[in-house]
């Protein structure tokens, strides 16, 4: 308990940290309000504003998670059948990586010639990146069963269905798990990268607004509220894996309570 | 009329084994081996590393089929993995995200049998083999020789004829080793099964087996074979006698290096 206390402790510092270094250097090199405010500055915009950005930060999340559930479905999907077979594997492994190589925010406008300016293209931009680390890390963990374990599974005459959900799957669980809090990160992106380009509301919006209006305090009050979401999430789903698979993190010196002996 | 059971459960009649390997070069692994294993015996091979004493028992395992000669199981040619074989390797193997007793019962759970007929199997393995009470402990909380001991009692919770055993103590300290030594000869009192058993360990070899086979350099035949003249019973002293120590002196004469 004391472990988990001190790495919440440690990570806010690092947080007043960054923000006591951002102002003292504001202050010590006299930066303009209109090229970088100070963080005193940003936050009393963020207070003026705290309705307007709470609204906005709503729309930003509730798209997220949208994003990261479809696109994470999405992954085992995709993951679950390019790990059970390998002809799937070869047609669809390659086409992947490419894929994968494409900056998603190139499909934004894209998406907004079909579905026009709204909520759906941002999404479907987070879900076209929060799928790929899904996929491979599900791939990883159905492709990476140790060959001595097959034998012995194919020794008692399992099938390869059996194979597969009775170690595959629980496998992959961790794999997944991981998987979520880069594929989290990339929803986020792709849903603040498309407010900016396609939607007209959330976070991304009232970045692009603030600057075209020169109001760097609140793009700044933007940017903190993204950066504090992205902490948060990151945290959960670090969490979230910790507790789903303890058996995968049984190096990390958690609850290892090995008998005295042998 | 219960039908004469066959003396030999495992008949390998001048059996050969070449592969391909990555390289695309062909490698023979196993060369002209002949043997008959009893039904009820404990048989070891011993060679040096690369003898080909994993191809094997892959073989006898049915995983893999002769490249020549003839493999018979109980009076049949062995084409894939007969029923009732258990398998043992020197990883243990335990899947992490189950118990001890849920990992022991993982075959029951393959070959479809009824789970709660096995339990009270399972449970008396554990006595046997000493992991009474840690049914529910997470396995990846035990340490490496008493993994070894659940690894066994899944070998055999579905009363295999015939348990495969690739080195299964090789990664073990000494004296974790010999106790599992006691522990397998105590299975193999009870089961009445045959036991295979591949090792490089001479001491190993002699202690448990009815009968071992040397094998040569690769590619592997059968240089010698040994029937073990001491009692069934073994004690850890026996170990350090002079029979037994002669024993296997002779065995360390006949291996290549």
């Amino acid at each position: 308990m004391r472990g988990r206390l001190t790495y919440l402790l440690e990570s806010v510092a690092g947080l007043v940290l960054a923000f006591v270094a951002w102002e003292a250097g504001v202050r010590l090199f006299g930066v303009p309000k209109f090229i970088l405010p100070a963080p005193t500055a940003v936050f009393d915009e963020a207070y003026s504003k705290a309705n307007i950005l709470a609204y906005h930060a709503g729309l930003t999340i509730s798209g997220t998670i949208a994003s990261l559930t479809l696109g994470a479905l999405l992954g085992v999907v995709v993951g679950v059948i390019i790990g059970y077979s390998r002809t799937a594997s070869r047609l669809l492994f390659p086409l992947l990586g490419g894929f994968h190589a494409l900056p998603m925010s190139a499909f934004i406008p894209i998406f907004t010639v079909w579905f026009g300016l709204g909520a759906i293209p941002k999404i479907l931009a987070g879900v076209l990146i929060a799928f790929f680390p899904v996929a491979v890390n599900v791939v990883t963990g159905l492709r990476t069963i140790e060959p001595e374990l097959w034998e012995m599974m194919r020794a008692l005459r399992a099938t390869k269905a059996q194979v597969f959900y009775k170690v595959g799957i629980p496998r992959a669980v961790p794999y997944f798990f991981a998987s979520l809090k880069v594929a989290a990160a990339g929803a986020f992106i792709g849903n603040v990268v498309g407010e900016m380009l396609a939607a007209g509301e959330g976070l991304g919006y009232v970045l692009l607004l603030a600057t075209s209006q020169l109001n760097m305090a609140l793009a700044f009050a933007a940017l903190t509220i993204l950066l504090l979401l992205g902490i948060a999430m990151f945290l959960a789903f670090d969490a979230l894996e910790k507790r789903v698979a303890p058996w995968a993190y049984r190096g990390e010196g958690r609850d290892t309570t090995r008998p005295a002996g042998e | 009329m219960p039908q004469p059971e066959a003396a030999y459960l495992y008949q390998i009649r001048d059996v050969g084994l070449c592969y391909r390997d990555a390289s695309g070069h062909d490698v023979e692994a196993l060369s002209r081996v002949d043997c008959g294993i009893a039904r009820g015996e404990f048989i070891s091979f011993i060679g040096p590393s690369g003898c080909g004493k994993t191809t094997l028992l892959k073989l006898l395992s049915g995983l893999i089929s002769p490249s020549r000669g003839e493999l018979l199981f109980n009076d049949r040619k062995l084409d894939g993995p007969p029923e009732g074989i258990g398998m043992a390797f020197q990883d243990p193997l335990l899947l992490p995200w189950r118990n001890v007793i849920d990992n022991v019962l993982l075959p029951i759970e393959i070959l479809r049998l009824p789970r709660q007929h096995y339990v009270g199997k399972a449970a008396d393995l554990l006595t046997v083999v000493g992991l009474a009470g840690f049914e529910t402990k997470a396995s990846w909380q035990l340490s490496g020789g008493m993994r070894q001991r659940a690894s066994l009692c899944r070998a055999l919770i579905n009363d295999p004829h015939v348990l495969l055993l690739d080195e299964p103590f090789g990664a073990l300290d000494a004296f974790t080793r010999e106790e599992l030594w006691l522990i397998l000869q105590e299975l193999h009192r009870r089961t009445r099964g045959t036991m295979i058993l591949i090792t490089h360990q001479l001491h190993e070899a002699v202690f448990l087996s009815d009968r071992v086979v040397v094998l040569s350099n690769r590619p592997g035949h059968i240089v010698h074979e040994a029937i073990i003249d001491l009692p069934k019973q073994r004690s850890r002293d026996v170990a350090y006698s002079t029979e037994f120590i002669a024993q296997v002196d002779v065995l360390r004469k006949k291996i290549e290096r």
